[in-house]
């Protein structure tokens, strides 16, 4: 047996050396990496850090319909401008409550303020007094010039589209209609439900049930049995959450949903859809491009608003929808044309056409055909 | 070898530079990429901010074009208001819109697009009526009509009509909505919806510098609206659009957008100076980098130059190692051949006649070998000097004897060539100095040499001079004064440079290596002293070592001249100055020719000399046999005289454990001679082997009952008696030897002078009354001694040491003219020799009866000594009668006193303080020696031998001395033997102190 002498691989004399060009290797690498890094972010958009959007909603960002709609579109607009969002929930669109928030992310540094409940014009010009950097965006049925943002969805439109769906589909030629209260924005989208409903059914009569606020489970669906006792077979609503659709597909009655779609609701036959990503992607780029201010608004014209059908709609009905959705795109006014309210009262001669300031701002009428049975 | 080392230096130069050249380029291409990368960096930061301000720049246009169109829309609201309420009439609105410009139309329409008044509307302006009924003002461009601008005409919130104008084409080419700002002169307005020009420059299209001819749109149009994605207005630099335009863009009404141009210098301005500073710096940077890093590499370099130096440095420290052990070796090979031609020389100039001319071949080899051991020694000095192994060796040295020495030598060599040698020495110059004798001698003999090389006629004069110093010592004064050659002026500086000759031409004959006097120069500094020369060319020059030297002693010299003189008549010839014919001697050298010499050289001391070859031999013969010398060469094969000296030491069967053992080499390089005695060898011969040096070493060594001292007539009776084959007959010759002398005795002799024959005692030293005195001195010291180691042998009948002894006595009678004595002796001799070589038990009785009388007249020999004033008479006191019974022999007052300036008070106070201190001196030697802490012990019998010295106990002092010897024989060599010398001699030498004080006390010297 012959011993195998192994001996080491460096010496200690060759290790001090290779240990020290190692280290110098290291540092050398190191410091190559420091100065391109330097030299790359130096000036860079991170430098200037993440700015913050607010996000104020009357209810939790989970609660699903309006809140919930707006919480993720601007979550997803967020992240993908390089965003980062703070939402202030439960917020009631008075004053004091919209106050304390707007203080709250103005503090954690917002550098826009997003008040989709809407907000009082003369509150939202205290906060601009309060905070001048800041810039606040609200829902708002006046149109305005100011230095803020105010935007309104223009869904008469579709809402005129939704009504010929109504006065197709309708059996007993009575069709409900479900709204918080009497407002320009909600009377635009009643008269031209009505409109469009009268427009193809001239015998068809709009039954509407106020419920006094945009979240109100238990009028909502005491509204439903209302029109329901009333022989309504189709309706329309304009109010936050879900309890409209369950409580119609409860009670067998067909409707247009709003805001939201229901795919696995029997009796959704239609949704009045609203792109909130693209409009808040719009918004948020007005401002990055520093020219965001005015009022803004968003309808089926820029794609904002839609009509999205079942396939529970017969194709005569998507023809006819077909036909109308055609003739907005080709300058059809809704609103033109011998106009009379619910008292007889002319709102518009056969030679004129009501004006958008005028919607925004005095439709406070409700078309003939158009009858009030709640609250 | 050689080629490969070479090859193997060049390919590390190679390498080295290749690494050099490589850390560099990686260097400079890390800086460089840095530079471009920070230089990409900040063009792309600058053009970022140049772009933001054209972009600022565009806004401000897009506003300025936008109040243009917004206050013609203004203007149409407000006409469309009059309408409104009836100030004016679908007609005159229109009338009034127009003004009668061309290129200006205007219509009224209702809100089913019927024609109220004015112009027909386009059909493609259609929709944009319809968006104005419910109530917006617009502003559009077709193309072939122009731009359109439409508002409502409202009548309490409703739309009733539209009113449009029209401005067509060819008026928005030639002038209006046209725009110049103070940085671009050439803005264009588009239509981004149909991506056609709206308002153009007034001379905008083909060969323009902004038209696009492809899109039939404005250069870079496409990249720009790109850019516009994210933004209201964007500006871009791009060569590939403009070399030395910025192109800027902001968009106005619905899809309008104001396309501008900007000069890129005049957008930069001066901010470019940053550029170019940053620019400019950075390249220095660089630069300055690169000479810093080149810097660092040279630096680098030194630093490996360093490393290679400090090789160098240790390769040629190992060649200057290797230098020294060649010429050590090459001192050995050199010496020894030159060792056996020197020695066979001697032989031949021995025993040739003195007319033969072979005398003159072998005188000529002898100063030819001389000559070429003095170049040897010349080099090997110069070698040492430079090395710094050349040491100063102060010590104790007699003037006198240098003198003797230097004077024989110089003499001789000036006779040679006719020169007169002359010797003036001051009579007050001290004998006994404290220096380093050999370098003084070798310094001395330089100069003198020196001048009889260079001195063709003349003479040399000797000079010894000396100047007492304020401290006490002497400041020597050595001349060379000769009536040679000279030294030119100019010369003179390089007098004392490394192997230079002066004047060679005319010196051409003379022999030197050139370094003799370089080495004197240093070596005289190294004495701290100096080395004057004054010279006249062509008369003569005078060298002077100036020495300073510690005076041991202040007795004159006296009149050396004289002295030096008469000696020299002595030495005229050789002869041998001793007989040793009992005495044995073992010569080891490996070198036969070597052991030739020597025994040549012994041939006539009758010395017994046995050869060995080898280290080996040599120890086998130390086993089987007793030598009273041994001569152990060094450089031997197998076994070195170093190692066969260590082995002879632990040889368990040797019968030479005390026998001096004496290096015999050819090795003469620096501390050689500490080595050996380090060895533990007694002493040290360098060959080649000096006759003289050869004999004083024996003389040293050899026990002194073996020698015997002789001069011709008695050697020649020597061989006769040993040609003699009986005793008797040598007795009878020896009996008219004797009578012959006695019918001869001195005319100075005193009364009574028959044990003394002083003439004969004075031939055999030399007629130097000094020297006989002196062996007169030492053959009545030696008396007690003698007789006790005589009367030892008698009494053991031991008659070999009898036979040996009485030899002695014999020969050492005879030595100082005892020839009675001598003669007696050589009576016992005889007799002893008879016995032993013929067991003739005969001879025994004529021993014993004879043995107390020979006894007596060594003590009368003693005593007539003392009366004739050759000793003192307390020496022949002490040696005629037993110490224990003289109770005033062991203070020396007249000594003590020489040591105290012959101070009388001082005397008795230091022999007061010796003897308080005795018990305190006796304890502490006591205790080292209990405790055999021997370096105290030397240290402390060091001290009593000193201090008994200084107070005249020449007895005590020379007992302690040994004691102290044999202490320092232990410690430098371990010698445990001296060990039990120590113990068995110490409570003698205390027995002597003791006595010292009872003596001081009867003699009242307390």
């Amino acid at each position: 047996m012959s011993k195998k002498t192994i001996l080491p691989a460096h010496s200690a004399d060759e290790e001090l050396p290779r240990r020290f060009y190692i280290l110098n290797a290291v540092v050398a690498v190191v410091l190559m990496a420091a100065i391109f890094i330097s030299i790359y972010q130096f000036g860079a958009e991170a430098w200037h850090g993440r700015r913050q959007v607010a996000l104020i909603i009357s209810g939790t960002k989970n609660q699903v319909g309006w809140n919930s709609s707006h919480y993720l579109a601007v979550k997803n607009v967020c992240t993908e401008l390089d965003f980062d969002l703070i939402v202030k929930e439960n917020v009631l669109p008075t004053y004091e409550e919209c106050k304390k928030a707007v203080d709250e992310a103005a503090a954690r540094g917002a550098v826009i303020i997003l008040l989709p409940n809407g907000c009082h014009l003369y509150d939202l010009e205290k906060f601009e007094k309060d905070y001048p950097k800041i810039t606040f965006c609200t829902i708002e049925t006046i149109s305005a010039l100011w230095s803020s943002g105010s935007y309104s969805i223009l869904s008469y439109e579709v809402s005129y589209m939704a009504g010929i769906l109504a006065g197709l589909h309708t059996k007993t030629n009575k069709i409900g209609y479900i709204a918080p209260f009497i407002d320009p924005e909600i009377n635009q989208g009643i008269n031209a439900f009505a409109i469009g409903a009268q427009r193809v059914n001239p015998n068809i009569e709009v039954l509407v049930n106020w419920t006094g606020g945009w979240d109100k489970p238990s009028s909502e669906e005491q509204a439903v049995q209302n029109l329901k006792a009333e022989h309504v077979d189709f309706l329309a609503y304009h109010q936050n959450g879900e309890t409209i659709p369950n409580t119609a597909e409860r009670a067998g009655i067909d409707f247009i949903a709003f805001n939201e779609v229901y795919p696995s609701n029997t009796r959704c036959i239609a949704s009045i859809t609203i792109d909130w990503k693209r409009m808040y992607k719009d918004l948020i780029t007005y401002y990055r491009r520093n020219n965001l201010g005015g009022a803004y608004g968003f309808g089926l014209s820029n794609q904002m608003v839609d009509l999205k059908v079942s396939d529970r709609i017969t194709k005569r009905e998507q023809v006819l929808l077909d036909t109308a959705r055609w003739e907005i795109e080709n300058g059809r006014i809704i609103f033109a044309g011998e106009i009379f309210d619910r008292n007889g009262v002319q709102r518009c001669t056969a030679n004129e056409s009501i004006s958008f300031q005028s919607l925004q701002k005095n439709m406070n009428w409700l078309v003939r055909g158009v009858k009030v049975i709640g609250n | 070898m050689e080629t490969e080392k070479i090859d193997t230096g060049k390919k590390n130069v190679f390498r080295f530079a290749l690494t050099l050249v490589g850390r560099f380029v990686i260097f400079l291409a890390a800086l460089t990429l840095i530079g471009y990368l920070v230089l990409t960096k900040m063009e792309s930061l600058l053009q970022s901010e140049i772009e933001d301000f054209v972009r600022m720049h565009a806004e401000i246009t897009a506003q300025i074009a936008n109040e243009r169109f917004n206050g013609e829309l203004i203007q149409l609201n407000r006409q469309a208001k009059q309408l409104e309420v009836g100030i004016l009439t679908p007609d005159s609105l229109i009338s009034s819109i127009s003004l009668g410009e061309p290129g200006i139309t205007a219509g009224i329409c209702d809100t089913s697009l019927n024609l109220i008044s004015g112009v027909v509307l386009p059909e493609s302006a259609k929709m944009q009526i319809k968006r104005s009924m419910i109530g917006e003002s617009l502003v559009n461009y077709y193309e072939g009509v122009g731009i359109v601008m439409s508002v409502p005409v409202v009548y309490n919130g409703n739309v009733r009509f539209v009113i449009y104008k029209i401005y067509n084409d060819k008026l928005l080419k030639e002038k209006y909505f046209h725009l110049e700002t103070a940085l671009s002169k050439d803005i264009i307005i588009c239509d981004t919806a149909i991506n056609k020009i709206v308002v153009p420059t007034n001379d905008f299209g083909i060969g323009k510098r902004f038209y696009d001819k492809r899109l039939n749109l404005p250069k870079g149009y496409e990249r720009i609206i790109a850019k516009m994605s994210n933004n209201n207005a964007a500006a871009l630099y791009s060569p590939s659009i403009d070399d030395n335009y910025i192109i800027f863009a902001s968009a106005i009404q619905d899809s309008f957008v104001v396309i501008g141009y900007v000069d890129w210098n005049l957008a930069v301005g001066e901010i470019f100076n940053v550029h170019r500073i940053v620019v400019w710096v950075f390249f220095l940077l660089i630069v300055l980098f690169g000479i810093f890093v080149l810097y660092s590499f040279t630096a680098e370099l030194k630093v490996a130059e360093s490393d290679e130096l400090r090789e160098a440095k240790d390769e040629a420290d190992r060649a200057n190692q290797a230098k020294s052990e060649f010429l050590a070796n090459m001192s050995h090979e050199i010496r020894t051949p030159l060792n056996a031609v020197l020695g066979m020389d001697e032989m031949i100039l021995r025993e040739t006649p003195i007319d033969s001319p072979v005398r003159t071949y072998a005188w000529n080899i002898k100063s030819a070998g001389e000559t070429l051991l003095s170049l040897i020694n010349d080099i090997l000095d110069f070698s040492k000097i430079e090395s710094g192994k050349m040491e100063i060796v102060d010590t104790t040295y007699y003037l006198s004897s240098v003198l003797n020495d230097i004077f024989n030598m110089m003499r001789f060599k000036a006779e040679q060539k006719g020169l007169d040698f002359k010797i003036e020495v001051d009579e007050s110059v001290p004998d006994v100095l404290y220096g380093d004798e050999v370098r003084i001698r070798q310094v001395i003999v330089n100069i003198l040499n020196n001048s009889v090389k260079y001195t063709q006629k003349g003479s040399v004069t000797f000079k010894v001079t000396w100047q007492r110093m304020a401290d006490g010592s002497a400041m020597m004064y050595f001349s060379s004064i000769d009536t040679g050659i000279g030294i030119k002026e100019e010369d003179l500086p390089k007098l004392f440079s490394k192997f230079q000759r002066l004047d060679l031409q005319k010196n051409r004959t003379v022999e030197g290596t050139g370094l003799g006097l370089s080495i004197t120069i240093k070596l005289v500094k190294m004495m701290s002293g100096e080395l004057k020369v004054e010279s006249e060319y062509g008369k003569g020059s005078t060298f002077t070592i100036i020495l300073p030297q510690k005076v041991e002693k202040y007795e004159a010299i006296g009149d050396f001249r004289t002295r030096a003189e008469s000696f020299i008549q002595q030495q005229q010839n050789y002869h041998e100055s001793f007989i040793a014919p009992d005495a044995e001697i073992l010569v080891v050298d490996d070198s036969d020719m070597n052991l030739f010499v020597v025994e040549n050289l012994l041939k006539k001391t009758k010395i017994q000399i046995t050869r060995s070859m080898s280290g080996k031999d040599c120890l086998e013969k130390l086993a089987e046999h007793h030598y009273d010398v041994v001569f152990l060469d060094h450089m031997m094969p197998e076994m070195d005289g170093i190692e066969t000296l260590e082995r002879s030491k632990t040889l368990e069967n040797s019968k030479n454990l005390e026998t001096p053992m004496i290096a015999l080499t050819a090795n003469a390089i620096s501390g050689v001679k500490e080595m050996f005695l380090s060895k533990g060898f007694n002493d040290y011969l360098s060959k080649p082997v000096d006759s003289k040096a050869l004999e004083r070493m024996l003389q040293k060594y050899l026990p002194p009952e073996k020698i015997i001292a002789t001069d011709e007539e008695e050697s020649a009776e020597e061989e006769i008696t040993e040609n003699l084959s009986d005793g008797t007959e040598s007795i009878e010759s020896v009996d008219v030897e004797s009578t012959n002398s006695e019918t001869s005795p001195t005319e100075t002799s005193q009364d009574a002078a028959q044990n003394i024959d002083y003439d004969l005692g004075m031939q055999y030293c030399g007629g130097m009354e000094d020297m006989y005195k002196e062996f007169v001195k030492m053959f009545c010291d030696k008396k007690s001694e003698n007789q006790e180691k005589l009367q030892k042998a008698l009494d053991e009948d031991n008659w070999k040491d009898y036979t040996t002894f009485i030899h002695a006595l014999k020969s050492g009678a005879l030595s100082v003219g005892g020839k009675v004595l001598s003669d007696q002796a050589k009576a016992l001799e005889m007799a002893g020799r008879a016995y032993l070589d013929n067991n003739d038990i005969s001879q025994l009785d004529y021993i014993k009866e004879n043995h107390s009388k020979t006894m007596e007249m060594y003590d009368e020999f003693v005593k007539e000594a003392a009366a004739r004033g050759f000793i003192e008479a307390d020496e022949a006191n002490e040696n005629s009668t037993p110490k224990s019974d003289d109770k005033t022999q062991n203070i020396d007052v007249e000594l003590g006193m020489q040591y105290c300036g012959d101070m009388e008070d001082m005397y008795k106070e230091f022999v007061k303080m010796f003897c308080d201190k005795k018990s305190e001196n006796q304890e502490k030697l006591q205790k080292a020696l209990d405790e055999e802490n021997w370096k105290d012990y030397t240290t402390f019998i060091h001290a009593l031998k000193s201090g008994a010295l200084s107070v005249g106990g020449k007895i005590l002092s020379d007992q302690a001395k040994e004691l102290e010897m044999a202490g320092h024989a232990y410690l430098d060599n371990k010698d445990t033997a001296k060990l039990d010398y120590i113990k068995e001699n110490h409570s003698k030498v205390m027995k002597l102190y003791d006595e010292f004080v009872t003596e001081a006390k009867e003699r009242n010297l307390l």
